[in-house]
């Protein structure tokens, strides 16, 4: 059975620097399986998040729609527990064809903020209203 | 998931007359007075998880929502109004015709969550 590489390279975007809610992941896909063997077009590679506490611990995933690249609020906030605070997080590609996975990509440690949970604010206080 | 506890209770805040009560209704049908109200408020500082402070720059719009009912969730509103500036902790409102009304707000960021309703105020236009 075929393996896939695991050449991918995960990237995150600052939370800072992006306006959508969303984290934005940018990878390098694997293009060989572990043999060398280039991966076909009749392969399609999925892509699946873990995020743990702990360095090397990812106790939660979470497998991205097709074709995504950045996991949906929902896909996030299940990846880790809803909870905010710092993750780290890697991923993994999964082969259709052969019903694999490859091995861990790089780790990233990141902050997962409230934002990127789709979490809301408390509300304002108001201090007073006046009629006139 | 951690949840919104919404404080229950409602501030009342003094009356101001308005309005003359020597005017004569030429619109029998119509409002025969109205008034405005003037909004102060300060600005959230935790997300609702009570312990991540929370950051301006999060901060989408506020909405001010204006009800004859005490309960908001029944979202029967006479007036909504959309504060679009976030670093505003006040706001004036027009138009309001005759009676008692309930006056709250809520903070939206930026990805489109809308927060709890605040902490309601009732006043009487009169």
């Amino acid at each position: 059975m075929k393996r896939l590489l695991a050449t991918l390279v995960v990237f995150f975007l600052p939370l800072s620097a992006i306006a959508a809610p969303n984290i934005t992941i940018t990878f390098n896909a694997p293009t060989n399986y572990e043999d060398g063997t280039v991966i076909g077009a009749d392969d399609q590679l999925t892509y699946r998040l873990y995020c743990g506490n702990l360095p090397a611990d990812y106790p939660n995933w979470v497998d991205l729609p097709p074709g995504t690249t950045s996991p949906a609020v929902v896909d996030m906030s299940y990846c880790v527990q809803g909870t905010p605070g710092d993750y780290y997080i890697t991923m993994t590609a999964w082969s259709a064809k052969f019903g694999n996975e490859s091995s861990y990509s790089n780790e990233i440690l990141r902050n997962i903020s409230p934002a990127a949970l789709g979490k809301v604010v408390l509300p304002p206080t108001i201090i007073s209203i006046t009629v006139n | 998931m951690k949840h919104i506890a919404l404080i229950s209770a409602v501030a009342f805040v003094g009356l101001v007359g308005c309005g003359d009560s020597n005017a004569v209704s030429y619109e029998p049908t119509g409002p025969q007075y109205q008034c405005g109200l003037f909004i102060e408020w300060e600005a959230p500082e935790f997300w609702a998880d009570k312990e991540t402070p929370f950051e301006l720059e999060h901060l989408d719009f506020y909405t001010i929502y204006v009800s004859r009912q005490a309960d908001f969730s029944k979202r029967d509103f006479k007036m909504i109004s959309v504060v679009e500036d976030p670093n505003l902790t006040s706001y004036v409102l027009s138009g309001l015709q005759q009676g008692k009304y309930w006056v709250t707000m809520t903070a939206t960021v930026k990805q489109g969550d809308e927060s709890a309703y605040a902490e309601g105020f009732q006043l009487v236009c009169n």
